[in-house]
């Protein structure tokens, strides 16, 4: 069992070094998928567009300074088949926008998940699993 | 259900009866009718997207790449994205949008739809909306062909399998993601065939000897998407204003991002859950976790061929119940508490883009 449990840790790892980047387009590189952040948000612009979408938002710090962020996410495409639209997210719209920050400290994420004020939420950087239609 | 059951089964056996009759009545050079469908938009499986494994042509799976001196040159000069490169500094041909070729644009997350007409299969994918025109009807490769993107490509039927072949590549797209090289002597051969209603497996060997020093195989794996169309796809459309993201996000240099916001605390969901797991290529299986206080955690995932296990840290529940965490790998979890804070809905999604559904309950 212990060597199984090896093997599989090997083969996850490999297929994780081979496996690494280009969702769409280009990778995941840059941002630090190790440290998820949660942001609750105010939409300033969301460019929907290919090969990749972009939300602009502003959050509001611990001592109240607003702070403008970007996020990255897949293309129109991509988003449009889990459920968004282009009217999805508007100026001015409050939403909890959870991903992985950039690692060089700037203010950018990978947007792996949206959390509406009403409870329900849409997919960012995922992909539809096999058995999605 | 049954009737369109009955009916399709008819209708199956009516296309294998007239194909049969066909290619007994047909004589000389003209060739049998096709017998197999491979029509439908396809979606690549989770187990597949974004890059191939290698295998040498007796299937043993090779993580070093056998290349010529050629091959060798070729691959030192081309810096594909990862730990050193970033899609600012890699010079993967796709990130200046040039077409990605074949085999290279199977590793693309998008969709390829395959249409099937007198004399052709044609494959129109997604990505980039590049077509490709399998030739079916009997035809050989044009004599010194000026080499292309996607080649020149010819097919046959063996029973339900399309057996592609394929030459008259030009020598500008790399084979995969890695940033493997391959000459104008690519000579590619894909064994298509679906081995259900709803999935469709593609075996490709590739046979370069002016780049590698034998063929080598890999193998891509589709799923049947119903109700599925191709849509538009554009890579030039939002160069400007998403490179200027990507050269704020993309400088070099580490540094904590300062995020002051946001939650802190696991103590809502801290101790044991008990729930299921549905993982991205269908399979499903238990799941058990055990969360603590402390920002820590663990999802066991009881697959028999052996225990998968996730370790979490900075494990968090913010006040609207987002809980979210990440392993050291770059797998996040990210998840629902119920309102009653008795059950846990959510996703664990892969560095690589791979969701699996999972929900929880406390036992």
């Amino acid at each position: 069992m212990k060597s199984e449990r090896i093997t599989r840790a090997a083969f996850t790892i490999s297929f994780f070094l081979i496996s690494i980047p280009v969702l769409a387009h280009h990778g995941a590189s840059e941002y630090d998928m190790t440290k998820i952040v949660t942001l609750h948000g105010k939409v300033t612009e969301l460019q929907f567009v290919n090969p990749h979408s972009l939300l602009t938002f502003t959050v509001k710090d611990d001592s109240g300074k607003v702070i403008e962020w970007q996020g990255e996410l897949p293309s129109p495409n991509l988003l449009m088949r889990r459920g968004w639209s282009r009217s999805t997210l508007k100026p001015g719209d409050q939403v909890t926008i959870i991903g992985a920050p950039a690692k060089n400290g700037e203010k950018g994420m990978q947007v792996k998940k949206l959390v509406f004020p009403d409870g329900h939420d849409l997919p960012g950087t995922v992909l539809p699993a096999d058995s999605s239609k | 259900m049954r009737i369109q059951r009955i009916v399709s089964l008819a209708c199956a056996a009516l296309i294998t009866f007239s194909s049969v009759l066909l290619a007994q009545t047909r004589t000389g050079s003209e060739k049998a009718a096709h017998t197999g469908d491979l029509t439908g938009v396809w979606y690549p499986s989770s187990v597949n997207t974004f890059n191939f494994i290698w295998t040498d042509p007796q299937g043993q799976r090779l993580d070093i790449l056998p290349l010529t001196s050629w091959g060798e040159e070729k691959f030192r000069a081309n810096h594909p994205i990862g730990d050193e490169y970033t899609a600012l500094t890699s010079n993967d041909p796709n990130f200046s949008c040039l077409p990605p070729g074949l085999p290279n644009i199977y590793t693309h997350a998008y969709p390829v739809e395959i249409l099937q007409v007198a004399g052709r299969a044609i494959m129109f994918f997604e990505y980039g909306h590049f077509v490709r025109q399998i030739f079916t009807d009997g035809r050989d490769h044009p004599k010194d062909a000026n080499p292309t993107w996607m080649g020149d490509s010819i097919g046959r039927w063996e029973g339900n399998t399309l057996v592609v072949d394929s030459t008259g590549f030009n020598d500008k797209t790399w084979l995969d993601v890695s940033g493997h090289p391959h000459s104008e002597a690519l000579h590619m051969v894909e064994r298509m065939r679906r081995v259900d209603h709803d999935t469709l497996m593609i075996d490709i060997t590739i046979d370069d000897s002016q780049a590698y020093a034998m063929p080598l195989k890999t193998q891509r794996k589709y799923i049947l998407k119903p109700g599925w169309n191709i849509m538009e796809f554009i890579c030039e459309d939002n160069q400007v204003g998403f490179n200027d993201f990507e050269k704020k996000v993309g400088a070099p240099g580490t540094k904590a991002s300062e995020v002051t916001v946001g939650p802190r605390t696991s103590h809502a969901i801290a101790g044991d859950w008990k729930g299921t797991i549905a993982l991205a290529d269908g399979r499903s299986f238990p799941a058990t976790a055990i969360f603590s206080a402390a920002s820590t955690g663990t999802i066991t995932v009881a697959d028999p061929s052996g225990p998968l296990t996730y370790q979490f840290q900075n494990l968090a529940v913010s006040a609207s119940g987002a809980v979210t965490a990440s392993t050291l790998e770059g797998t996040n979890f990210l998840g629902k508490l119920s309102q009653d804070g008795k059950q846990i809905s959510g996703d664990i999604i892969l560095a690589n883009g791979t969701g699996h559904k999972i929900s929880m309950s406390r036992p």
